[in-house]
C-alpha cells in the first residue's frame, strides 16, 4: 500500500486501535489502590491521634492553670476554652472527609 | 451503564464497579501511553496504572460533562508529561533529525507501519496524531485533553502530516538512487 500522509482515512487505516489484553493490569492497579487508601488511612489516624493530644495539651492547660473549680477555670481561661472547642469542632467536621 | 460505575465510585469509592470501568478502559490508554512513549511498554504500563490510580483518587472532580474515555485521556496525557519532565529519557526521541535516514529507511523497508514511524515527531505532534487518528478524537476533544487552542491542535496535525509525507517522499528518493 502506497504511503498517503495527507490522507486522514488512509491515517486513520494505519493507526486504528488494537485490543490491549487486559492480563493483570486491573489487579495491579487495584492492589496500588488498596495500598494507597492504606497509607492515606494511617496518615489520618495519626493526623487524628495529634488532635487528641492537642485537646488534651489544652485541657491539662487549662486546668493545671488555675487552682480553683474546673467551671470557673473555663471561664476564666476562655481562649483556651475557644482554641480546645474550635479544634474539637473542625476534628468532628473531618472525620467524614478523613474517611476513618 | 458507565454512568451508574462512575457513580458507585464517587460515592462508595467501589473497587469493584472501579475495575469494571478498567478492564472496560485499559486497552485505549494503554495504548495511547505505548505509543507516545514508543518503544517502551514497561514505562508505558507504569504510566497506565499511574493514570487509573489518579483517576480513582480524583474520580470525585468528574462531572460527566464529557466521555469519561477523554477524561482519562487528559490524566494520562498530564502524567506522561509530568514523566518526561522527570526524565530526560523521552525528550531525546523529539530531538530526532527528520532528515536521518540510517534506522528510519530499514524501517520504511522491512514494515511500513504509520505506528513505528511516529516517533519522528515532536511529542505533542505524536500526542494529537494518536488521539486524532487512533482513537477517532475530534479536534475539540483533543484541544480538551491537551489543553491548547483548537487552532494548535490544527496545526500540530498538519505539520506532523508533512512532516511524515516528507520522510516518506525524501526516503522514497534515496531508495530509487
Amino acid at each position: 500500500m502506497k504511503n498517503d500522509f495527507l490522507n486522514d482515512d488512509w491515517l486513520k487505516q494505519q493507526l486504528k486501535e488494537e485490543d490491549i489484553d487486559n492480563d493483570d493490569f486491573t489487579d495491579i492497579v487495584l492492589s496500588k489502590i488498596k495500598q494507597t487508601q492504606h497509607q492515606q488511612k494511617a496518615f489520618n489516624y495519626s493526623l487524628l491521634g495529634c488532635a487528641f493530644l492537642m485537646i488534651t495539651y489544652f485541657l491539662i492547660t487549662l486546668l493545671s492553670t488555675t487552682n480553683d473549680t474546673f467551671l470557673t477555670a473555663i471561664s476564666t481561661n476562655e481562649s483556651i476554652c475557644f482554641g480546645a472547642t474550635i479544634t474539637m469542632l473542625a476534628l468532628i467536621l473531618s472525620l467524614e472527609e478523613l474517611e476513618l | 451503564m458507565d454512568s451508574q460505575l462512575i457513580e458507585r465510585v464517587q460515592l462508595n469509592n467501589d473497587h469493584h464497579a472501579f475495575s469494571c470501568l478498567m478492564r472496560q478502559y485499559q486497552s485505549p490508554i494503554r495504548q495511547f501511553l505505548r505509543r507516545l512513549v514508543q518503544q517502551d511498554v514497561a514505562i508505558a504500563d507504569e504510566l497506565a496504572q499511574d493514570t487509573f490510580l489518579k483517576a480513582f483518587i480524583h474520580i470525585k472532580t468528574y462531572r460527566g460533562d464529557g466521555k469519561f474515555l477523554s477524561w482519562l485521556f487528559k490524566i494520562a496525557y498530564q502524567e506522561f508529561i509530568s514523566s518526561t519532565r522527570k526524565k530526560s529519557d523521552f525528550s531525546n526521541s523529539d530531538l530526532v533529525d527528520v532528515t536521518d535516514n540510517g534506522n528510519f529507511e530499514r524501517e520504511m523497508i522491512a514494515n511500513q507501519a504509520v505506528k513505528s514511524l511516529l516517533k519522528h515527531l515532536k511529542v505533542d505532534e505524536r500526542a494529537v496524531f494518536i488521539l486524532h487518528f487512533s482513537h477517532d478524537l475530534s479536534h475539540q476533544e483533543v484541544s480538551n485533553i491537551m489543553k491548547i487552542p483548537l487552532g494548535s491542535v490544527k496545526s500540530l496535525i498538519r505539520r506532523g502530516k508533512l512532516k511524515l509525507q516528507a520522510i516518506a517522499n525524501n526516503n522514497e528518493a534515496n531508495h530509487e538512487e
